[in-house]
């Protein structure tokens, strides 16, 4: 199913400007969970958190959302399709492992969030979960730079999917793929 | 002869198989999925995830998993401690 002229470009900038801006939120949130780890300043803490947890809920888990959203649009409306190559489905499967640990921790950080404005917080409590945070953090973001790297290398290689898609449209003379198209991706 | 050169293009070639960035990911990833596998069963925390797992009843973390109310955090299903620095 191939989009209609003017929509996959469309489609393409809403995918980086989605990408790369949860990029720069998730480096934002490791630059809080280390604050917040590091400080020594109560109220500078508590705010951390309650940051941390705002930009969690509003801005992170929409951008994965949707840059997932529009990189399914992307590929399954172009000529890479979705499962025709190793470095689409390698995003694909990146992106969704990303957000399922992203939905997971989101319990955490609300729940550290509130701990960390009650009164009785200190900045001894809830070491472990603080760390915890910030390593998933960092791995968070070592992940998403993944996905960016595949989209800019385009790294050669065909599923056994796309070996024979490329075969059939050959055969029945449906244009007929080269062995690494270069659409606007 | 032209009967032969159509059936040779009817049949597909033979898949060239994964490239070795593919294969070389595949294995590094299976790795880490491992590792973190382990790990979570070193700490018994597989299956659990969220507050709960830092809670004073799991293996790992001994934090406080109430909130200073009396609640239970979320996830824990367990707890009645306050916080640290309130005790």
């Amino acid at each position: 199913m191939m989009m209609a002229p003017g929509l996959p470009k469309f489609a393409l900038v809403a995918h980086v400007t989605c990408s790369v801006g949860v990029l720069g939120a998730v480096a934002g949130f490791l630059a809080l969970a280390l604050t917040g780890l590091s400080s020594q300043d109560l109220p500078l803490v508590r705010a951390v958190y309650a940051a941390m947890d705002v930009t969690a809920s509003l801005v992170i888990v929409p951008l994965v959302l949707a840059a997932l959203a529009t990189g399914l649009v992307q590929s399954l409306g172009t000529a890479w399709g979705l499962f025709r190559y190793f470095w689409v489905l390698s995003k694909l499967l990146i992106t969704l492992v990303v957000t399922i640990v992203l939905l997971l921790q989101m319990e955490s950080i609300s729940y550290v969030a509130a701990m960390a404005a009650q009164p009785g917080f200190s900045l001894g409590d809830l070491v472990g979960m603080r760390k915890s945070l910030a390593i998933h953090a960092g791995g968070g973001l070592l992940a998403l730079l993944l996905p960016l790297v595949l989209s800019l290398y385009k790294p050669a290689g065909v599923t056994r999917y796309g070996w024979n898609k490329q075969h059939d449209r050959r055969r029945f003379g449906k244009g007929g793929t080269e062995t690494h198209p270069r659409p606007s991706r | 002869m032209q009967i032969e050169d159509e059936t040779n293009d009817a049949r597909p070639p033979a898949y060239p198989g994964a490239p070795r960035w593919v294969r070389v990911s595949g294995i590094v990833g299976a790795l880490l999925v491992i590792s973190v596998l382990v790990l979570l069963l070193a700490n018994g925390d597989l299956g659990r995830h969220g507050p709960g797992r830092h809670s004073a009843s799991g293996v790992a973390g001994g934090e406080p998993p109430a909130q200073p109310d009396g609640r239970a955090s979320p996830g824990s299903g367990v707890g009645q401690t306050q916080l640290e620095g309130s005790r």
